[in-house]
């Protein structure tokens, strides 16, 4: 083992003991430069034009932002790497804490946690036997359930907000450490923190890469796909009932549609970040540094005054910048209309089908 | 030719919505009689109209195996520059012409992000569906606007003949049209080729680039057409029209038969499920359930034509392919 | 070579035709071409010329830079040096399209056409028949029926091209190129999917075109087709030019020698080889033709091998390689397995330690069968038995469970996975299967069984950590005894040889310490050295008493491996065959029937 290493350059050999030791490879690929660059060059802007960004009390505002959608992106991350969707988090954000609320409202603290990341569970227990069991592909199943689930909490609420009153939960969901660093900031570290130990050290993690890179070679090399997809949606419906019911504690209230277009939010977060969507390989810190961008975007835009509205032009613009960083130099073409001309491969610029989606119904059919 | 059309028709794998189509039909007019009245079912022409000429749209999109999520915020942004310009007076011909040039050029845009700039489809209209939105947030500052100019909702709701709302006749003409370019022109084949297989494609000397930007561009436009619809029918304006649309139309697409992979694409099987999605919608509400669980039945009516399609083809496949 | 059969349709297919063989100009020719990629030189200084009607071979290894020179000429790549000239003029392709226009098509080895798009949709793909923008599809349809049938296909142009066979959808891609007009076609491979009858009719087909002018560059690596079809031929090595000849010039064994240069001397006898493949050809050909009058032939078939009468497998055959001590129960027994209408009273037994071959051509049920031993199909009837227990193998995790691992024929689809480094891939079920078996005193012990269980389920959940040392001392040591030639561990599998990535398969078979192995064609877009090595690999397998089935339609390769083998036809065993007292010919003769 060691034989191998001394034959290289004592520099190398330190690096490759260094990689090895911290364990997850923090490097610094292609994919991942766009989020890096967008977010220098904010920061920057930000200490010119609108320095009041850098007091604590902002901070502590950015940093509850990107908890949030940061939590549910984490799930989605996941799901992606293994060639799948989850678009029924915006649904999942809305009735999970309002199940709680509504069975538990007077209730402690910890049981509306609890009951908000199991429902969470079961709704992505849900989604996971529509896709195992009932074959449907990712991305419409999520579609559907989309559909469900919100129609569902609109049913519960009545169309209402319900208010949530109880201190922890509230606390949870505003409250920080030392005014600086929130609650949910802190929680979304630790989510983090997991799925990373999931990816990267557990099995599990391993079949998902798997998946997502060759499902069909997945399964007949024994790995049990459908227990993988199941277990990713529950684990992305637990996290989206945890980041729900946070939500619902800084906003005070459940509301059946408090997390608009968070699936699409969370998957432009994941995407931003530098994960493929075709599934395979991803990126953690990509997606916590994409969903930190997002935040200080929105942040930024008030603080210097624009009009909120400008939010939604300056999202769709990173989305595209962080993309095209992401592409050039170092051999990524901006322009794949030369095809074949340069000798490399190009990507299928238009496949938006997710592996899981495409492995249902591009098998030949028997004749 | 009829013959060998309905044979494909009930062979594909839409059958599912134009079965579940005539069955809602049907179970809805004997519940309630009400159902069946022309103003009911006005509605419901009028609105599977609206959201079927966009599904035809999505459907080529599908069908080249790329998604367009930005549908929703054209209709939108459409809508709400065709109630500005009315309000400035200008006249109706004008506006709708510069409504549907605006869809074309979001189109264009789209296509040109997706081509020149390499962006997956599902990123590239993930982002201009949010700018256009803020566009639209900016132009309208969060207020409605309101329409009233009269011919302009005549020109949707009015009936011809006294049982045809025009809107149905601005459907059956779009599906006319998107149906002859999709099956009979060689771009149609192309944008079916390139979904299918994109290889393939290029090998054959297909221009991927003029293909692409042409269907966002077709897509643009029956977006921007569902918008004015929408604008005309409803009078007043603003930021969400066509929220969520573009879930709705992909939902509609998929219920009605075309498949996400691409390839093909099942342009009567979009139209059925329109309709299917307008008569749930119109019947729930006529049997008096709360409009609350219209969602909640489209999305159990996606979720199971889609698993009675998995099952059907399942059957079929050898092997044991897993999802 | 003159067409084989009185054809009344040497007919025009529309084709632009040239002058004959041996004309002034040629149809197509390259001079000096190179290429590289990323700094490294994959081509240097090649020429090539196409002449008109006549059938060029090009064969080398895989890595001696076929491909490149293919993509060169099609459009696909641009040399770096060296120029293209088409019937004297001066060209340079910008993209396949111009080369295409051209009058160039190639039919790559993955087939260009649509699935999912009809026949004649396809046929005319990028060339559709136009009026006013409106395609005539009732023209397009009666000139895609007309060129099929003279091609020798009979196809409703309605259908759907995904829904044929490869064999036929070859035809679709090449009556695509004969509407479109082409005067060169270059051929990648286009006979690895393809069975007996279809490769003689592809060759009708070839023969048919190269009688209209065109000017055909066959490549391939099956070397007997080469000197079948081929009126010249040219090998390349490492990316250079070794020769072209005229195919009466030279013979198989020199072509062989050219394409291994240095190398030949891995294979032992290289004229044996040459010979070996002549033979099979001339069997194979007459088994071919038996097909055709089949009837005095079957009664051949109950003498054919003296003493030894073909038995549908019984597992107690005298077989000379059985290990001796037949007390233990086989490692795998079929017994009257069926399974939908492909596999039919399927008895098969392989012992411990015993490699047993599977032969059968394309569509023989050869890889269904292999399917049903690992999980991939459903068994309808009959039972498997492993090590005398029943199982039912559902799934392939329940196969691996039982200690059962699967090689597939198709590696890039069913095998690697692109986007995991190798150590990865070789370790995938390195705990997994482990995981399945029972610590040994379970049955004894109710609490250690109970231990056990629980342990294989948490195991089963995935939620376990991964053991990295010990995988990173497992991977080291397969990759030395397999010899897999990597830089890195954690380089990416994909840019590995193709030798080398089967090699890392057999290190993740091997680190699951399997019972059975099944392997499908196991050294497919494998070159020479490396199939060597791999021969060596499952010896070595078989030596430590793991059970392995060896599917191949290499017969030569089945005799190398396997003390028995059993021939498969139409879903049934026909035959078994014992290696010392069967020869080629037989086999080949139970194959074709």
């Amino acid at each position: 083992m060691k034989d191998d290493a001394v034959q290289v350059d004592s520099n190398r050999a330190r690096l490759a003991v260094l990689k090895h030791t911290i364990g997850g490879r923090m490097r610094f690929p292609r994919e991942r430069r766009g989020v890096w660059i967008l977010n220098a060059a904010l920061l920057v802007v930000l200490a010119f034009e609108a320095p009041t960004f850098y007091t604590a009390g902002n901070i502590e505002t950015v940093l509850g932002d990107t908890a949030i959608l940061g939590i549910v992106a984490a799930g989605m991350t996941v799901l992606i790497m293994a060639g799948a969707f989850d678009l029924s988090v915006t649904s999942i954000m809305g009735l999970a804490p309002i199940v709680a609320v509504s069975v538990a409202g007077d209730g402690s603290g910890l049981s509306l946690l609890l009951l908000s990341v199991l429902t969470g569970v079961g709704l992505g227990v849900v989604n996971g036997l529509v896709v195992t069991r009932g074959r449907v592909a990712p991305f419409v199943a999520t579609l559907g359930t989309l559909f469900v689930f919100g129609s569902i909490a609109d049913i519960i609420s009545k169309g209402n907000a319900l208010v949530v009153t109880n201190p922890t939960v509230l606390r949870l969901g505003t409250g920080s450490v030392g005014q600086l660093v929130p609650y949910s900031f802190l929680i979304m570290i630790a989510v983090f923190g997991m799925c990373h130990v999931l990816l990267r050290r557990l099995h599990l993690g391993r079949w998902v890469r798997a998946a997502g890179s060759n499902l069909r070679a997945a399964h007949v090399g024994g790995i049990d796909v459908r227990w993988v997809y199941f277990a990713l949606f529950v684990i992305s419906g637990a996290l989206t009932g945890l980041a729900g019911i946070l939500l619902s504690g800084y906003l005070s209230s459940a509301d059946a549609t408090q997390a608009p277009n968070y699936n699409l939010n969370a998957i432009a977060v994941v995407v931003v970040g530098g994960t493929s969507l075709r599934g395979g390989e991803g990126t953690l810190v990509g997606t916590a540094l994409a969903a930190w961008l997002f935040a200080v975007v929105g942040n930024g835009l008030v603080l210097l005054g624009v009009n909120s509205y400008w939010q939604y032009v300056a999202t769709g613009i990173i989305v595209i910048l962080a993309l095209i960083l992401g592409k050039v130099g170092f051999g990524g073409e901006i322009w794949p209309r030369r095809r074949g001309i340069s000798g490399g491969a190009p990507p299928q610029s238009l496949d938006v089908a997710p592996t899981a989606a495409a492995a249902v119904d591009s098998a030949p059919s028997d004749v | 030719m009829i013959l060998r059309t309905s044979k494909r028709v009930l062979a594909a794998d839409s059958a599912a919505a134009v079965i579940a189509a005539a069955g809602v039909f049907v179970a809805f007019s004997l519940i309630n009689s009400h159902f069946l009245t022309r103003l009911n079912i006005d509605g419901i022409i009028v609105a599977a109209s609206i959201s079927a000429i966009t599904g035809l749209g999505m459907t080529l999109v599908i069908a080249m195996r790329a998604l367009d999520l930005s549908v929703g915020s054209i209709m939108g942004l459409a809508a709400i520059i065709a109630a500005h310009l009315l309000g400035e007076g200008v006249p109706l011909g004008l506006v709708i012409i510069a409504g549907l040039a605006v869809g074309c050029g979001l189109g264009l845009i789209n296509g040109l992000l997706i081509t020149m700039l390499g962006l997956p489809s599902f990123v590239a209209t993930l982002a201009t569906l949010s700018m256009i939105l803020g566009v639209e947030l900016l132009i309208t500052q969060g207020q409605t606007i309101s329409i009233h100019n009269i011919g302009f909702n005549k020109l949707v709701v009015t009936n011809i003949g006294g049982f045809l709302p025009v809107a149905a006749v601005v459907a059956a003409a779009v599906f006319a049209v998107v149906w002859l370019i999709f099956h009979r022109t060689p771009f149609g084949r192309h944008v079916a080729a390139i979904g299918g297989d994109e290889r393939a494609a290029v090998g054959a000397g297909i221009n991927i680039m003029a293909v692409t930007i042409g269907t966002f561009v077709l897509v643009g436009f029956c977006a921007a057409l569902s918008g004015l619809m929408t604008g005309a029918q409803l009078q007043n304006v603003d930021s969400t029209i066509g929220a969520n649309a573009e879930l709705t139309a992909i939902a509609v697409v998929v219920v009605g038969g075309t498949s996400l992979t691409g390839g093909r694409g099942n342009l009567f099987g979009t139209v059925c499920a329109a309709g299917l999605l307008a008569a749930i919608e119109a019947g729930l509400n006529v049997v008096n359930v709360s409009s609350l669980y219209d969602d909640l039945v489209f999305g159990g009516i996606l979720i199971i034509a889609l698993m009675v399609d998995g099952l059907r083809r399942g059957s079929r496949r050898r092997g044991t392919l897993v999802t | 070579m003159a067409p084989t059969e009185e054809d009344p349709l040497v007919a025009d297919l529309g084709v632009k035709g040239e002058e004959a063989p041996g004309a002034a100009v040629p149809a197509l020719r390259a001079s000096r071409l190179c290429k590289s990629f990323d700094g490294v030189e994959v081509l240097h200084g090649v020429d090539v010329e196409l002449r008109s009607g006549e059938v060029h071979a090009l064969v080398g290894e895989n890595g001696a830079g076929k491909s490149t020179l293919i993509n060169l000429l099609s459009g696909r790549l641009r040399p770096d040096a060296g120029h293209v000239e088409l019937n004297g003029q001066p060209v340079e392709f910008r993209n396949p399209l111009a080369a295409r226009r051209a009058g160039i098509s190639v039919i790559a080895q993955e087939l260009e056409v649509v699935p999912t798009l009809t026949v004649v949709e396809n046929v005319f793909l990028g060339s559709e028949p136009t009026k006013f923008g409106i395609v005539r599809w009732r023209d397009a349809r009666r000139r895609a029926v007309n060129t099929l049938s003279e091609l020798g296909l009979d196809a409703d142009p309605d259908r759907a091209v995904g829904a044929m066979g490869v064999a036929d959808q070859q035809l679709v891609e090449i009556a695509k190129a004969v509407v479109g007009q082409f005067g060169v076609l270059i051929m990648d491979e286009p006979t690895s999917a393809l069975n007996l009858e279809e490769v003689e009719r592809l060759f009708r087909v070839v023969r048919r075109l190269k009688a209209d002018g065109v000017a055909v560059l066959y490549v391939s690596h099956r070397l007997w087709e080469v000197f079948d079809l081929a009126d010249r031929v040219t090998v390349v090595r490492d990316g250079n030019l070794i020769f072209t000849k005229s195919i009466a010039e030279t013979n198989i064994g020199a072509a062989i020698r050219a394409m291994l240069g240095s190398k030949s001397s891995l294979v032992t006898d290289v004229a044996q080889v040459g010979r070996e493949i002549e033979r099979e050809v001339a069997a194979a050909r007459q088994g071919a033709h038996r097909n055709e009058s089949s009837v005095p032939e079957r009664s051949e078939m109950g003498r054919a091998a003296p003493g030894r009468a073909p038995r549908s497998g019984d597992g107690q055959g005298p077989v000379s390689d059985t290990p001796e001590g037949n007390k233990r129960p086989p490692a795998v027994e079929l017994e009257g397995v069926h399974s939908g209408s492909l596999l039919s009273d399927i008895n098969l037994t392989v012992h411990d330690g015993e490699v047993v071959g599977l032969a059968g051509v394309l569509g023989s049920g050869r890889t269904e069968l292999c399917e049903t031993m690992c999980g991939l199909r459903k068994v309808d009837t009959g039972t498997i038995r492993l090590r005398g227990v029943r199982a039912r193998l559902r799934e392939p995790k329940e196969a691996l469970a039982h200690g059962v691992f699967a090689l597939s024929e198709d590696r890039k689809s069913e095998g690697i996975f692109g986007h995991l480094d190798v150590r990865e891939n070789v370790v995938l079920n390195f705990d997994a299967a482990r995981g399945e078996r029972m610590p040994a005193d379970a049955a004894s012990n109710p609490v250690r069984a109970w231990a056990g269980k629980a342990a294989v389920l948490i195991r089963k959940t995935g939620l376990t950590w991964v053991r990295a040392r010990a995988e990173r001392r497992a991977f080291d040591s397969a990759r030395a005894s397999l010899g897999i030639r990597c830089s890195r561990p954690d380089e990416r599998i994909t840019a590995l040889s193709g030798g080398n990535q089967q090699k890392a398969l057999f290190a993740r078979a091997a680190l699951t310490r399997p019972a059975v192995l099944v392997l499908s064609e196991p050294t497919r877009g494998v070159d020479v050295g490396a199939k060597e090595e791999i021969y060596t690999a499952i010896d070595g397998f078989a030596g430590e008493g793991i059970a392995i089935i060896v599917s191949s339609a290499e017969i030569s390769e089945l005799m190398r491996l396997a003390a028995r083998i059993y021939v498969i036809r139409n879903g049934r065993i026909v035959a078994q065959v014992a290696r010392e007292e069967a020869s080629e010919e037989q086999i080949l003769r139970y194959m074709a029937g």
